[in-house]
């Protein structure tokens, strides 16, 4: 098994190209020596128990080439017709023709990370590379040091955007590629944002390995939405990386659809006090589709609060993994946490495992975790059926029930009514989306 | 019974109480009246030993004992209750444990022995009846559940078993209808005694109209700006606290 | 400033003396220090044990020497010499003692001085015990009373003599020797423990218990305790554990063996207080222990509650294989964790029958520099339809030097399950002393009705007088805590 991971191990690495800037070149020379000691993470790491990144390691990926691009209308993007500026990445390459980039409102700075590399900011110096530091073992290293383009998003201090930003990566092509967007985002002092991403594909079987680091300044808020709903065939893992400053507030909100194979690692250290995090999240899966959420929330100092609720939903042979660790450090007296994860196990074939995690070093703070599995309440069922319901609508309706709070935390109308399209038109359908 | 000499007191570096002089006798019920913000809560808990304040000034004498020296269970000991505003539950420790509890800490310490079991149960059945509160309630964690109206009354059997010298309330009646209202009044009307006082912290007449006080007081910024009897607290009802807080500063103006 | 007044209350609340402390000076029979084949077979040479025992205490002491110390993240000492602990220490008799009266006198009295009384008349509790000191039981009481029911209550050893088949039989049927690093370590090395078989259809009359003392310096007690509930049988067991206080520390590692055949209960309690180490963490027994039931029949149960407030380092997870269908796992646990001790213990309930239900109640409280963690699983395989679990776990923290984690793994494979995990972290709040200290109660005590009150869940699934006993102990080993 040892020499089989290093053999895939081996081939990802064999697209390895130096870098041409130079400001990389320590990180990624680290990197691999990091990948080359360490290897990737197995199922004997305790963070990866539940989730084999063998397949992956057995398949053959290439890395996509500037050329052939596929085309698309704007009427094939989920928020078209949200206003505000748009990136778009066609298999890892940024394609300027179907980005919006006309929109741009006073303090925000909004381009590809090899732009920002071209022209670095002060903060972007800063800070990139610099946040993503996971404790356990992860494939940020991998990401390192295969970096392709991305996004970089900076506001400047006391902006408030009015309107979202998005970002659109496309994954479609014949031959499995090997994707490692990069991404930065930088809030200043008491600067407001929205953002999307939504990454989604048809009929492939690409390996999406993304890193987003951010950064919220003292004050800052920012609301993150991510929507994966990659081909059904394909690999997505992901890691987002986020440090805030004092009363800052990090809201996400991580939608999971798509994907055979999906983890998201998501870290937040709460590095001041009265600093503040929702990481909320909806996994649907089905057919052999296996997902897992690890997140991990460092409260460092007093009167930190988090909140994290994730609820999965899972049919046929498919399988949830859920970590979710919150530490409480010495110094974080008055923290507040609450940490839920509720499945629905609609299969007998389907598999949860789930392992809310609560690490706590003070005495006087408020932590509260639970996790549930269960099935759709049969007298719930029964009544709804004698009101004259068929099962497959009662159940529908449950199951929409089970998902309302995820969606009434959005507080986003518009975007709640997009999701709830996407998960009644079954996701397999291979774009483009019409609402 | 007590006696309040220029009280000062502050809290984080702010003054809160600004020299308070006060005398309460035994047999006397004594309303304390004012504002939200003015201290009077602040006042209450200083009696009773509240940690996280700092006396920057005066005395306080009860029971020709200095109260300020004592802690907490000693001066309850000594025959200070306070019914506190927001009585906190203490989950898994059952009402009728806390009650026996304290009771024999109060006897322990005027060198009585224990209650017996079924004396005490007689006792505390009766009392409960009076204040129509169901038994169950004994047996549930120490406010564990319960309802605004239910924790008062709650506090009002804890008072009428231990039978202080001083009781003062706190917002006694804040959070009650007006039935629970005239069931903790009977309540607190009955415990009426030559040898005992009461301290009512109020910000509205309305339990006055229950519970008819001798003197009343009001606090406005840390300060007793106006005493007199409960044709006061009346005055107080149709006017507002404005009229005396104006009055209390024209005058400090002159 | 009221924290730290608190805080203050609380430590010294929490500085109270172990009173389990004393030793007992009495000559005993003790193998040198050191582990080998040549030890293993002195052990079972000296008890006498048929050839299939011997046996399989090589082998698993062949599978031992192939194992690695396990590294638990939350669990910290340093390493133990294995080499430098004597495997067998027994009061020296000049013969097997007959009756209570030819024991020694000075054994009794230790006992005695634990408050428990090995003479029959004097127990009004009706309770049948088994004293186990360093290695060795030293009396079992109401033997005769018991044997009239066909119920089988004794030392391990005697069962090894009398009831081999059975042993044979059971043994290692639920921790095979090869379970973990210290279950294969006991197996090879365990000198006694108790035996408990109750025959079909038969109610235990009274509460069996064992309670076991670790007397001798660099002594380790690695006794054995194996319960097999025949179908339709019903029993209830009790332990207990003290030990002096010594500087250095002293390895604990059992192995329980529960067996619940069709429609028996198992009801298992409970209350270890092996010397925790001193304020400053120095000494202290290490409590590696691996216990573990089955309910191997249709409708049977397994009941565990335990309260943890001694040892050093306590890493035990009683756990229940429901088997049969129908069958119930329960767990109920209290762990206490002051100075610098540190507690690892939750359950596994792993579901393999039909409608098969668990019950997990766990309260840790951690004072001073104390660790407390609860790991748990909850796994539901594919054909346990029906499976349903309730597990909650709440920690109490008492200063602000303390740490209470919680690792709750749940595994569930069936779309029948139904699963709930919930968990809270408090501490004792201003609030609730200033009101406590209000009706005239001392903080002291309102420390300690607090925290009897937050255990109180636990409390009430203990006999009646374990459920005091218990109380008592929580108390002081809180001591110190307020101040």
């Amino acid at each position: 098994m040892a020499t089989k991971t290093l053999t895939g191990l081996d081939r990802l690495l064999n697209d390895y190209k130096p870098t041409i800037y130079p400001q990389l070149n320590k990180m990624q020379s680290d990197a691999l020596l990091q990948l080359k000691e360490k290897g990737l993470p197995s199922l004997r790491v305790e963070d990866w128990k539940y989730t084999s990144i063998e397949a992956i390691l057995n398949q053959e990926f290439h890395i996509s080439k500037k050329n052939s691009l596929p085309s698309f209308s704007e009427a094939d993007f989920l928020f078209s017709h949200f206003k505000g500026p748009r990136l778009v990445f066609i298999n890892g390459q940024f394609s300027p023709d179907h980005s919006k980039l006309d929109s741009f409102e006073k303090g925000l700075r909004f381009k590809t990370l090899h732009q920002a590399l071209e022209h670095s900011s002060e903060s972007f110096k800063k800070y990139f590379g610099k946040i993503a530091k996971p404790i356990s073992t992860s494939l940020l290293p991998l990401n390192t040091a295969m970096m392709q383009d991305g996004y970089c998003l900076e506001v400047a201090p006391n902006t408030i955007l009015e309107q979202p930003i998005q970002v659109i990566y496309i994954q479609t092509a014949d031959q499995p590629l090997a994707l490692y967007p990069r991404n930065m985002i930088i809030l200043g002092e008491n600067s407001q944002a929205r953002m999307i991403e939504h990454s989604w594909g048809y009929e492939n079987q690409h390996f999406v390995c993304a890193v987003t680091e951010i950064v919220l300044e003292a004050g800052a808020q920012l609301k993150h939405y991510k929507i994966q709903q990659e081909a059904k065939t394909a690999y997505h893992l992901a890691g987002i990386y986020v440090e805030q400053q004092g009363d800052s507030q990090f809201i996400s909100q991580a939608i999971n659809l798509g994907a055979v194979l999906s983890r998201q690692d998501i870290e937040v250290d709460l590095a001041a006090s009265g600093a503040h995090c929702t990481l909320n999240g909806l996994y649907v899966l089905d057919g052999h589709q296996h997902h897992d959420t690890h997140s991990r929330i460092d409260h460092r100092l007093p009167h930190g609060t988090s909140r994290e609720y994730y609820k999965g939903i899972l049919k046929e042979s498919s399988r949830a993994v859920f970590n979710g660790k919150v530490i409480v450090h010495p110094k974080a007296i008055k923290t507040d946490a609450e940490q839920y994860n509720k499945n629905l196990l609609l299969s007998n074939d389907a598999e949860v495992d789930t392992k809310p995690q609560l690490e706590i070093f003070v005495d006087d703070v408020k932590c509260a975790h639970g996790a549930t599995v269960g099935q759709l309440d049969p007298e719930a069922l029964f009544f709804l059926r004698s009101r004259g319901l068929d099962e497959q609508m009662a159940k529908t309706l449950l199951i929409d029930g089970f998902m309302a709070d995820i969606f009434d935390a959005m507080q986003w109308p518009e975007i709640e009514a997009i999701l709830k399209t996407l998960l009644v038109i079954p996701h397999s359908h291979p774009g483009p989306f019409i609402i | 019974m007590l006696t309040i000499k220029n009280l000062c007191v502050q809290a984080e570096g702010k003054l809160i109480l600004k020299g308070v002089n006060l005398t309460v006798n035994a047999g006397e019920i004594h309303a304390i009246m004012g504002p939200n913000g003015s201290g009077k809560s602040t006042l209450a808990h200083i009696l009773a030993g509240r940690e996280g304040f700092e006396i920057v000034e005066g005395s306080v004498e009860f029971l020709g004992q200095n109260l300020l020296e004592l802690t907490p269970e000693a001066r309850a000991r000594a025959g200070l209750f306070l019914a506190f505003q927001y009585p906190v539950s203490i989950p898994g420790v059952s009402n009728i444990y806390l009650l026996k509890a304290a009771l024999n800490a109060l006897r322990q310490a005027h060198g009585l022995k224990e209650v017996d079991a079924m004396d005490f149960l007689a006792l505390v059945r009766e009392k409960m009846k009076f204040l129509k509160m169901d038994e169950a309630f004994l047996y549930r964690g120490v406010n564990e559940g319960f309802s605004g109206g239910e924790k008062k009354r709650n506090e009002i059997l804890q008072m009428s078993i231990l039978e202080p010298c001083l009781a003062i309330l706190d917002e006694t009646d804040s959070g009650l209808d007006i039935d629970a209202l005239k069931i903790v009044a009977e309540g607190v009307n009955a415990l009426k005694d030559p040898k005992r006082a009461m301290i009512l912290v109020t910000h509205y007449q309305r339990l006055l109209d229950y519970i008819t006080p001798d003197y009343v007081h009001v606090l406005s910024q840390g300060k007793i700006i106006r005493s007199g009897d409960h044709t006061l607290a009346l005055a107080l009802e149709k006017e507002g606290y404005g009229w005396i807080e104006n009055a209390s500063q024209s005058m400090a103006g002159d | 400033m009221t924290t730290a007044n608190n805080t203050s209350q609380l430590d010294q609340w929490l500085n109270r003396d172990y009173e389990h402390g004393f030793s007992t000076a009495i000559e005993s029979d003790t193998l040198p220090c050191g582990l080998n084949d040549a030890v293993i077979r002195q052990i079972s040479a000296k008890k006498n044990e048929p050839d299939f025992m011997l046996q399989w205490r090589l082998k698993a002491f062949a599978h031992w020497q192939t194992l690695k110390e396990p590294q638990w993240a939350t669990v910290r000492h340093p390493v133990i010499d294995y080499q430098a602990i004597s495997y067998y220490s027994a009061p020296k008799f000049k013969e097997a003692p007959k009756s209570l009266d030819e024991v020694d006198p000075e054994l009794l009295r230790t006992y005695e001085k634990l408050g428990i009384s090995l003479k029959e008349q004097e127990i009004l509790s009706g309770v049948a015990v088994d004293a186990v000191f360093d290695s060795v039981s030293v009396a079992t009481t109401f033997k005769d009373k018991l044997a009239k029911l066909g119920i089988v209550f004794c030392s391990f050893s005697e069962a090894v003599q009398e009831h081999p088949d059975l042993v044979r039989q059971y043994l290692g049927s639920v921790v095979s020797y090869k379970d973990n690093f210290f279950a294969s370590l006991n197996s090879a090395v365990f000198t006694d423990g108790s035996f408990v078989y109750i025959p079909k259809g038969v109610r235990c009359p009274m509460e069996l218990s064992t309670y076991f003392r670790i007397n001798a310096v660099a002594t380790g007690q690695f006794e054995r305790t194996l319960i097999i509930a025949d179908e339709g049988a019903s029993v209830s067991y009790l332990e207990g554990c003290t030990a002096p206080m010594r500087d250095e520390n002293q390895l604990h590692a059992a192995v329980v063996e529960l067996v619940a055949l069709q429609d028996a209960k198992i009801k298992y309690s409970t209350v270890q207080n092996w010397y925790p180490g001193d304020k400053e963490g120095r000494g202290g027994i290490y409590n590696f222990v691996t216990k573990r039931g089955v309910c191997r029949g249709a409708r049977s149960k397994i009941s565990w509650t335990q309260v943890e407030t001694g040892s050093a380092i306590t890493w035990k997870y009683p756990s229940v294989i429901l088997q049969g269908d129908d069958t119930v796992g329960e767990f109920y646990s209290v762990a206490l964790t002051n100075h610098y001790q540190q507690a690892d213990t939750g359950t596994k309930m792993i579901h393999l029958g039909k409608n098969t239900k668990s019950t997990v109640i766990s309260k840790g409280i951690a004072a001073g520099h104390g660790h407390n963690a609860y790991r748990g699983l909850i796994k539901v395989m594919p054909r346990a339809e029906g499976a349903r679990n309730y597990t909650q776990c709440d920690s109490l923290l008492l200063g602000d030097q303390c740490a209470a984690h919680t690792f709750p793994y749940i595994e569930a494979r069936n779309a029948s399950a139904q699963i709930e995990h919930e968990a809270t972290t408090s501490r004792i709040s201003d609030d609730q002393l200033f009101y406590c200290q209000q009706r005239g109660i001392n903080p002291e005590d309102a420390v300690s009705m607090i925290v009897n009150g937050f255990c109180k869940a636990v409390f009430k699934e203990l006999p009646m007088e374990f459920a005091v006993e218990a109380q008592k102990l929580l108390g002081v080993s809180l001591e110190g805590c307020v101040g």
